[in-house]
């Protein structure tokens, strides 16, 4: 009798989000890092690109300055996974966001100089970059898979009861639409 | 509060609706799949012979998918979307590529796994996707198509070794050529037929289609993903 109870009270939890919460709750974590991880790394290109540009188009001082600017910025913004809240989600957006613009008004002001845009160490950043957009998508959408699969489990019952009573866990903020169209479209980096 | 998210629900529901309508992802087949025909079969097998034992001995996957076309779909979302399926590499060691050709839209590009992007960076794809670019314009698909894997092959450390590939049909000697394998065809047929009549000879399937079917990979096994992850990383480029 004892052990029908347990197997019983086993199998009930098991699909209650005893397990899948914590798990989606994980996914949420590792998608996210990858996300910021993907992000670094278009700021640490960001320096050598300036240097570069520089080299060849040093009175373009305003658009330089704004990328910068617009770099230190975003790499002042990093929000640990548990901390994240549509607030903090919007900050962070706000910097990359600015740092995305900054750069694309940069590649606009390249084409004037011909002999930048032959150099192969511009050419070799430029794909680096691109790559790194790349890859930003990429981590985006499955950070956006994740959260999907995460606020499911909070919200939807059964699992939402079990959240409730014992978890206590609030919806995830998704990436607003706004800045998604703004990633498809701003950062193309082609001629 | 509502109104947010109904908005963002909607936008859920788009990205849905849009994945249905997205260029399917072919079966994994084998190493080489190509769907626009344009590998003679000779060398088509070559390459996949090389592939396969490249996976064998140093579980690197490289994969080779050529479109038609796109369909107009991107050419990052569909590569993203094929490597996602197929989980090109070991499950661990994540050490697989992709090598997609859109023939019709001239974009190509290189995915690489997360076991591989150490070696073979977006850069090195890059460099990769240039080095092909000059075979490709001259319509010479079969060695821009083996200058493309053995190059990944060689950023990953392992020598793809002497494959040497049957001069290539396609190009601008196609129409010279194929007319003139059609002519040799024709007499045959001919030649056969008048044979057979007279001599009362069954050849079997005498006569038939002269297709180039390229028949089964030659204990090849099975191909398929060992559970490889990708993140995006590689290349593009059109020519």
């Amino acid at each position: 009798m004892k052990n029908l109870i347990v197997v019983f009270s086993l199998l009930v939890l098991s699909s209650c989000g005893m397990q899948s919460i914590p798990t989606a709750l994980n996914e949420v974590d590792a998608t996210w890092a990858e996300v910021q991880n993907q992000y670094k790394r278009r700021i640490d290109l960001i320096p050598n690109l300036v240097s570069t540009v520089k080299g060849f188009a040093a009175h373009e001082k305003e658009t330089l300055t704004a990328v910068v600017e617009a770099r230190a910025k975003a790499s002042s913004v990093n929000i640990d996974a548990s901390k994240l809240n549509e607030q903090s989600m919007a900050k962070f957006q706000a910097a990359q966001g600015g740092l995305s613009s900054a750069l694309s008004k940069l590649m606009v002001v390249v084409e004037k100089y011909p002999d930048l845009k032959a150099n192969q160490n511009f050419l070799d950043l430029q794909r680096q970059l691109e790559g790194t957009e790349n890859r930003i998508t990429v981590a985006r959408k499955r950070y956006i898979e994740s959260i999907k699969g995460f606020n499911n489990l909070v919200t939807v019952p059964p699992t939402s009861w079990y959240n409730s009573i014992f978890l206590k866990h609030e919806k995830k903020p998704q990436f607003q639409v706004e800045n998604l169209e703004e990633a498809k479209n701003a950062p193309k980096v082609q001629f | 509060m509502l109104q947010k998210f109904s908005f963002k629900f909607f936008f859920l529901n788009l990205i849905l609706i849009s994945s249905l309508y997205a260029l399917e992802v072919p079966r994994l087949t084998g190493p080489v799949i190509d769907q626009a025909k344009i590998l003679t079969s000779n060398n088509k097998s070559k390459i996949e012979t090389a592939l396969r034992n490249l996976n064998r001995s140093e579980n690197i996957q490289i994969q080779v998918l050529i479109l038609n076309s796109l369909e107009g779909d991107s050419l990052e979302e569909f590569s993203i979307r094929a490597v996602e399926k197929w989980k090109l590499g070991g499950e661990k060691s994540d050490r697989g590529a992709l090598l997609l050709v859109a023939i019709n839209d001239r974009k190509m590009r290189i995915e690489v796994g997360d076991g591989l992007e150490g070696q073979l960076t977006d850069l090195t794809a890059g460099r990769i996707i240039d080095s092909m670019k000059p075979f490709f314009k001259n319509s010479d698909f079969d060695t821009g198509i083996y200058v493309g894997v053995a190059s990944i092959a060689q950023a990953a450390g392992v020598d793809l070794g002497d494959v040497k590939l049957a001069r290539s049909t396609r190009g601008r000697r196609k129409n010279k050529t194929s007319a003139l394998i059609n002519l040799i065809f024709l007499i045959l047929f001919i030649i056969l037929t008048v044979f057979r009549r007279r001599s009362g000879i069954l050849f079997m399937g005498g006569g038939g289609g002269f297709s180039s079917g390229g028949g089964s990979f030659g204990g090849g096994g099975g191909w398929s993903g060992g559970g490889g992850s990708f993140s995006g990383g590689g290349s593009s480029g059109s020519w």
